[in-house]
């Protein structure tokens, strides 16, 4: 809950930042965007998402925090390109989406080659 | 009895669990992350395709090498068999042995081999691709090929029977009244095959009666109980994923529960399929043994 209070405090605070001086806005707008990113992830995110992964312990290993991590692999990423896209980069928004993407099937490459392994023993005679 | 079971399917079940537990997962990561959805059930199918079907996929892989090893048996012992016939014609009167019911039987698993196996991976595959992209659906072609090979597989087991109502002057060795309500009661409780599975075993019982005072009556109980194990085997697995789908419906996303509810429809099948290869099989092995003991005699 405490969580809320801060990000609203630093919203006000842009809000003053962005009346004061105009043309320091974006920076001072990136720079905490990615400081409270880190500071949310720290605090609250990454304890729950362990938490979590030692709930459903009993999924076959690598498939539990796989999901998990690949969930939260692309909720970072979603959330830096449309910090990005805010900003008016739009095609750089695009090629980080397409980085993390290309991240995440990375980590489920060697699965799906498993799968297909099986699959095509079903087929060979 | 629990104990049997367990070594049977013990590890399935355990895999059966983690569906349960990956689907309640799934639900979870897709409430925290809503835009993640689309990924979720993508990688769901990854995670559900390698952990749980691979059961399914490992019996067909068995029946498979069991066809395939049936197949080489009747190759091998049917020059044997000939001769034996014409040698000794006694083994024709004494377990009323038909020639044409083991050319049937020959028959019957050649093209199951051959056929049958091949379009129930057919179906499988085509189910899995019909939910993996819905938009392109294959799911009444599957559907056809299951009702196409249920026909084939129910016309075999009535061609036996009739066959071997025709040439048998053996009766069954239960009485008719005790076996009677629980063949009723396995055809309904069994979908699909339990027709089958009552209608083969009177035919086997019928059939194997009179061979009994020659093999052994324990001789011929072992004989059927591992004939009939890959049978109960599959009847089991394929039970367990339709009660599965059942269990994860409420809140796993459909195209799940869908897909191993039709891994399931067509495990019924593959045990129908194995039905055929079982009964061939026990034949063959019957006729060995009453040739031996008449070579012995």
């Amino acid at each position: 809950m405490g969580l809320l209070f801060q990000l609203f405090t630093v919203f006000l605070l842009l809000l003053a930042i962005r009346f004061a001086v105009p043309q320091l806005h974006p920076l001072l707008h990136s720079a905490l965007f990615v400081f409270l990113l880190g500071y949310v992830m720290i605090q609250a995110f990454i304890p729950f998402l362990q938490t979590l992964s030692r709930t459903f312990e009993s999924i076959p290993q690598p498939f539990g925090p796989l999901l998990l991590g690949s969930a939260f692999v692309f909720f970072l990423g979603e959330s830096l390109s449309g910090h990005l896209e805010e900003s008016g980069y739009a095609s750089l928004a695009r090629l980080s989406e397409l980085a993390v993407k290309i991240f995440i099937l990375s980590f489920w490459l060697p699965h799906l080659s498993r799968l297909i392994q099986q699959l095509s023993q079903l087929i060979t005679p | 009895m629990t104990q049997f079971i367990h070594s049977l399917i013990g590890s399935l079940v355990a895999s059966f669990v983690t569906v349960l537990l990956i689907a309640l997962l799934a639900a979870v990561v897709n409430y925290l992350f809503p835009a993640f959805r689309e990924w979720t059930d993508h990688l769901l199918f990854i995670v559900i395709l390698l952990a749980v079907l691979r059961p399914a996929f490992d019996q067909v892989l068995l029946v498979r090498t069991m066809m395939k090893s049936t197949a080489a048996l009747f190759v091998s012992s049917y020059p044997i068999l000939t001769a034996g016939m014409a040698i000794s014609g006694n083994a024709l009167n004494l377990i009323s042995f038909q020639p044409a019911l083991l050319l049937f039987a020959h028959g019957a698993v050649y093209f199951a081999d051959r056929l049958l196996l091949p379009l129930m991976t057919a179906a499988m595959l085509l189910d899995v691709i019909t939910r993996m992209n819905p938009r392109i659906p294959y799911s009444k072609l599957s559907d056809m090929l299951r009702t196409t090979l249920l026909a084939f597989v129910s016309a075999v087991v009535a061609a036996y029977s009739i066959f071997i109502t025709a040439g048998g002057a053996v009766t069954f060795g239960l009485s008719e009244t005790a076996s009677e309500p629980l063949k009723e009661l396995i055809r309904q409780n069994i979908p699909f095959v339990g027709s089958f599975v009552t209608d083969s075993l009177g035919a086997i019982g019928r059939y194997s009666s009179g061979a009994g005072t020659l093999a052994g009556g324990w001789m011929l109980v072992t004989l059927w109980g591992i004939a009939a194990l890959p049978v109960i085997q599959t009847l089991l697995v394929a039970f367990l994923y339709r009660w599965t789908a059942a269990i994860i419906e409420p809140f796993a996303a459909e195209a799940f529960s869908d897909v191993l509810d039709d891994i399931g429809r067509s495990l019924f099948v593959l045990s129908g399929i194995t039905f055929l290869l079982v009964f061939a099989f026990i034949y063959t092995v019957l006729f060995f043994i009453a040739f031996l003991k008449l070579m012995g005699s």
